[in-house]
């Protein structure tokens, strides 16, 4: 009787090539897309540049003018404040930013440097 | 079945092929879609850097309803503004009573009730002595110690009256001053988090400053991760993170802004009771409860309080708590969920 | 098939079978770290032989007493992914099995992707977005436990046919 209905046949296959192309599909969106490195800098809330640092092969550098004026440095996959007349100097003191996630805020100027993506620790938000 | 017509099964084969057809372009539908990375926006407001990110419908439009109601508290409950209730409260001191916003008197009873449970270590009408430092400010000063003493007679929450059913409040004396700047930016995440809830957006965190607001459950399911600041890093080192479902974080550290004056440095969080930073063993505490402003409020009051006299408090207002000390052990009061990812720490537990 | 009631009496023993499999399924504890939904589907057995050996209709019956059964017992949310789940399966394996003449891997397979894609869309309809995270991973583990019911169904193949023939 079980002829009538075999354990396997060589059209079974089908099936399994689909399944294994929909999970395929699935999965390949799991992938974070971590390849592109872009800076985006604002000031007073407003996107001023955006820079793909993986593309940046000369040092350049950008003077946002204002009340207190800022200086960002982009380099060859990274992006710092360099620069800034404010009296804190947290901007300065944050350092090169290197990962997606990172920002360097300089609040008396309202000016934010930040590399777009998830936050470096894989973390939504940071407190403190 | 010979019964069934030979038409009826010709139908029941067409019927079954365009269901299965539906099933598989349905699922690959949703396997083809794009992972949703959420909507991110920023801005300035309540003298900080604030990151929203949202998921779920018209993310971009109720993002900006946010950022508006964030601005919005602030003109009514800083000090600094002109015109703002509480400019208004200030200046009506020692004279009559001021009517106030609804926002603003719910900020003003939450600081008042912080204030209460904790003897003033957080206190709202520390003004007197706040306004001599300039921390809100870019430069801040060492204060002369004789003004500090004279200001300090002007600090007491007992100064404070609230009429919660004429919507009114009052200072008692000429000189008297209230300061939510340790209040704020808990405050701003909760007017953020009533927007998201109004909208149709399925989830969100707002970060006001060291603050942050969290908003229904990600579209994946999983919990909030929020990274807590390595005091002895950058703006962008973290300790550890704790794994967390909606409510509010904030967080007190010593290291947010401190000048040095001859050798000593001073850092912003003032006790009420002596005008001076408060001299406690820790350099950071992070608060999580129901409630943003009362996170905020409690995180400053703990910090002043120190770990001991913390628990009770903590326990009254149903909030947990993590602690950094200055010899890098970490205490988690209650029951966070907390991941260490530094080798410089150590991570004990205490029981609320 | 020689008498209608005989008929009837064996469809109710197969859906008597399928209830008491789905039950005893529910019964194991859950592994921890699967995603929610993922199911070996032990009853699958059932449904895969009646729509292979007896035709559509019976079939199609049975699904609807088990997404019945589960309309009652576990309220509206599970009733509906589960009569949804069955009956998009059994139509699948009917087809497969009975008219394109697939093998029972494939045919279980394939039944199974259905159900988990059927439930999968209820849920995704009737709550959030947060199921279809782990599509990819229902779909390996929908093809898995189709080949687990395929092999499980060769082995009791033989006699579920000698009772449904002989009545023994």
């Amino acid at each position: 009787m079980s002829g009538r209905f075999p354990l396997f046949r060589k059209r079974d296959l089908l099936v399994f090539l689909v399944a294994f192309l929909l999970a395929a599909a699935g999965f390949w969106r799991w992938i974070p897309s971590d390849d592109a490195l872009i800076a985006v800098v604002e000031q007073n809330g407003e996107v001023v540049k955006r820079v793909d640092l993986e593309r940046v092969t000369e040092p350049e550098t950008l003077t946002l003018e204002g009340d207190v004026t800022v200086t960002v440095l982009f380099e060859p996959g990274q992006v710092s404040i360099t620069n800034s007349d404010c009296p804190d100097q947290v901007c300065v003191r944050t350092g090169v930013l290197t990962r997606s996630g990172q920002s360097a805020v300089c609040l008396p100027a309202r000016v934010a440097v930040r590399i777009e993506g998830e936050n470096a620790s894989g973390a939504d938000g940071m407190t403190g | 079945m010979g019964q069934f017509a030979a038409g009826f099964k010709k139908w029941m084969v067409i019927a079954a092929g365009l269901a299965m057809l539906l099933v598989v372009l349905l699922v690959s539908q949703f396997l083809i879609f794009e992972k949703d990375e959420g909507y991110q926006a920023t801005a300035f407001a309540m003298g900080s850097y604030v990151q929203q990110t949202l998921y779920g419908t018209d993310a971009e439009e109720v993002s900006s309803d946010a950022a508006h109601a964030v601005t919005e508290l602030e003109q009514l409950i800083s000090w600094r503004v002109d015109g703002s209730d509480i400019a208004a409260l200030n200046q009506a001191a020692g004279e009559e009573a001021v009517q106030l916003d609804v926002r603003t008197m719910d900020v003003l009873s939450r600081a008042l009730s912080v204030a209460q449970a904790t003897n003033g270590a957080y206190d709202p009408t520390v003004l007197p002595v706040s306004s001599l430092w300039n921390f809100d400010t870019d430069e801040p000063m060492l204060p002369d110690q004789v003004d500090l003493l004279d200001s300090l007679e002007n600090v007491g929450y007992g100064f404070l009256t609230m009429n919660e059913a004429a919507q009114t409040a009052s200072l008692a004396h000429q000189g008297n001053g209230v300061d939510l700047g340790g209040i704020g930016k808990g405050a701003a995440c909760d007017a953020a988090v009533e927007v998201y809830r109004a909208s149709d957006v399925d989830a969100a965190i707002v970060a006001v400053g060291g603050s942050i607001g969290l908003y229904g459950s990600k579209p994946d399911g999983s919990d909030w991760l929020v990274a807590v600041r390595d005091p002895n890093g950058t703006q962008n080192d973290s300790l550890g993170v704790l794994a967390l479902q909606d409510g509010f974080v904030s967080t007190s550290g010593s290291y947010e802004k401190t000048f040095t004056v001859d050798g000593q440095t001073y850092h912003h969080l003032l006790d009420p009771n002596t005008g001076y930073p408060a001299q406690s063993d820790l350099v950071s505490v992070t608060v999580v409860c129901e409630n943003g402003a009362l996170s905020d409020a409690l995180a400053t009051a703990c910090f002043v309080l120190g770990l001991e006299d913390s628990l009770p408090v903590l326990r009254a207002f149903d909030a947990e708590a993590l602690f950094i000390d200055q010899e890098n052990r970490i205490t988690i009061a209650g029951d966070l969920s907390f991941e260490l990812r530094s080798s410089s720490y150590t991570v004990s537990r205490q029981e609320l | 098939m020689k008498s209608s009631a005989r008929f009837v009496a064996f469809t109710g023993i197969l859906a008597a079978l399928s209830l008491i499999l789905s039950m005893l399924e529910n019964l194991l504890p859950p592994v921890p770290g699967m995603p929610p939904g993922a199911k070996l589907g032990l009853s699958n057995i059932v449904s895969m032989y009646a729509a292979g050996s007896m035709g559509l209709m019976p079939a199609l019956a049975l699904a609807l007493t088990k997404g019945i059964f589960s309309f009652v017992t576990r309220g509206v949310t599970a009733g509906l992914m589960s009569t949804s789940g069955a009956v998009c399966s059994t139509l699948v394996v009917w087809l497969l099995l009975g008219k394109c003449r697939f093998g029972l891997m494939g045919a279980s397979a394939a039944g199974a992707l259905a159900h988990n894609g059927a439930q999968l869309m209820v849920a995704y309809l009737l709550t959030s977005s947060a199921v279809l995270y782990y599509a990819p991973v229902l779909v390996l583990l929908g093809t898995a436990s189709g080949v687990v019911t395929a092999l499980a169904l060769h082995a009791v193949f033989q006699p579920l046919e000698r009772l449904r023939q002989t009545g023994w």
